[in-house]
């Protein structure tokens, strides 16, 4: 399976790509409009707007539009899955890829009675439960990763009701989000899995496997 | 409800001309090691960050934490926070674009606290650590620079309110009376940087065994760096995380 990373200039692209060369998976930097990649991540850190824009700005809107229209699997990580959804809170006025329906709101501020109120942003680790939707058996390991992932983010996918077919929660400041999703082609993590230790590296080396798997 | 985020431990490594240097209070620095070798072994042994400074960067006005850092991340999955002698938006860049997650700020901070801000506003808050080296001076903390060397006009209340003002997200507190010697943490100064502090904080200084770090993750205070007792074999992180999960404290452990 050839996996492209895309390289939009916002994100931390290197650790994305130490994390796969560690679990034996080869990847490349996507350079051009190149329809030959049969699994796209989308890494990201940075604002919703000015990455939407710079995308547009460039043959990437096109070239990940036409990769989701073919059903092609595409990874999002941290802001990557949030520019998959319709929009963020973060840029109301700018429209993201809207592969699946949903937008992003700012995470919710300590209240009194929390045992320890934390301020957005979310930094550090956080626990992930998974949930298989589907009575897919190639799912059941990847849903076995419950544990302790490392986040870095202001925004979350907080209003999902959708039982995607591998949803999951988390919780800040008491009040639960998705921290992660697999539906038909797309995987959204908000997290940080190239930075969350073993379970990191296993999880990904898990969806890719499961992409690799259905193509 | 119940804690949502685990007690970290991390593995603070401080740089001196590529090795792994470790003094008593901040002075009379030791070589302990190789810094790629031993941030693998504190990110194998389940530490939960690496913390890497550079001790004489802001002394010589150099960079020279690039290298190493993007060494390390070929085979640490962990995040990683860096500084020492970081004094502009290319400077912390640097280290960014070699794989570092967040930068941390000191001396030049000290000297022109816009710099957090200018650094929160273009990285955002998220990546910009404050570290401050705090000291008890005649009976009153004082904040220190250049790893300890040179004295401030700022008390330890003044300067927490000031760095989170400028947009700090997060605060590395350092006791220089403690640092490295194996006594235990200083309390009383925690005490202020609890009822200061509105951003999450990370304490070092004199941690020396399980029972320590239990007393402060008992007191709330979770996150906690170690250094010369990884560097010196009394705490092995995989250990320590096993007795204090066992015994009900949050910690993150590879299977959990």
């Amino acid at each position: 399976m050839k996996i492209g990373i895309i390289n939009a200039g916002f994100s931390n692209i290197t650790s994305v790509q130490n994390a796969l060369n560690e679990i034996d998976i080869d990847s490349e930097l996507i350079n051009s409009n190149n329809p030959s990649y049969d699994l796209i991540i989308m890494p990201g850190i940075g604002n919703f707007g000015y990455a939407m824009e710079s995308m547009r700005n460039s043959f990437l809107f096109e070239m990940i539009s036409s990769h989701n229209k073919n059903q092609k699997p595409i990874i999002g990580i941290c802001l990557g899955m949030q520019l998959l959804f319709e929009s963020s809170e973060e840029s109301p006025s700018t429209e993201g890829f809207g592969f699946l329906n949903g937008y992003f709101e700012k995470l919710p501020i300590p209240n009194k009675e929390n045992f320890i109120g934390r301020k957005p942003p979310n930094i550090g680790y956080n626990h992930v439960n998974f949930q298989n939707n589907t009575d897919l058996k190639s799912l059941n390991d990847l849903c076995n990763s419950n544990g302790y992932y490392y986040f870095l983010h202001s925004y979350a996918l907080k209003n999902s009701e959708r039982p995607y077919q591998v949803s999951s929660s988390s919780t800040f400041n008491g009040e639960k989000f998705t921290p992660f999703l697999i539906q038909d082609n797309i995987c959204g993590i908000q997290f940080h899995p190239e930075r969350s230790g073993n379970n990191g590296l296993n999880l990904l080396s898990q969806i890719i496997n499961y992409f690799e798997e259905k193509v | 409800m119940l804690q949502e985020v685990p007690n970290r431990i991390i593995a603070r490594l401080d740089i001196k001309n590529d090795h792994v240097v470790k003094g008593l209070m901040m002075e009379g620095v030791q070589r302990v090691g190789n810094p790629i070798e031993l941030a693998q072994r504190y990110y194998h042994q389940g530490a939960d960050e690496i913390l890497i400074l550079d001790t004489v960067a802001s002394l010589y006005q150099r960079i020279e934490l690039p290298e190493i850092i993007s060494e390390i991340v070929k085979k640490t999955f962990i995040p990683i926070c860096a500084g020492g002698g970081i004094a502009s938006t290319e400077d912390a860049e640097k280290l960014f674009y070699s794989g570092a997650d967040k930068i941390c700020l000191n001396t030049a901070a000290v000297h022109d606290p816009t710099l957090i801000s200018d650094l929160a506003n273009k990285f955002g808050s998220q990546s910009v650590v404050a570290q401050i080296d705090v000291k008890n001076y005649h009976n009153e903390y004082i904040i220190f620079v250049n790893s300890g060397r040179d004295i401030t006009k700022y008390k330890l209340d003044e300067w927490i309110k000031c760095v989170q003002d400028h947009g700090a997200g997060e605060i590395l507190i350092t006791s220089i009376d403690r640092d490295g010697m194996a006594r235990g943490a200083d309390y009383e100064l925690l005490n202020i940087v609890k009822e200061h502090c509105n951003v999450p904080f990370i304490y070092g200084g004199g941690i020396q065994d399980n029972n320590e770090i239990k007393k402060l993750f008992e007191e709330e205070i979770i996150n906690l760096t170690l250094a010369s007792s990884l560097h010196y074999n009394d705490i092995d992180i995989s250990k320590t995380k096993e007795i204090l999960s066992s015994q009900g404290f949050l910690v993150r452990t590879n299977n959990l």
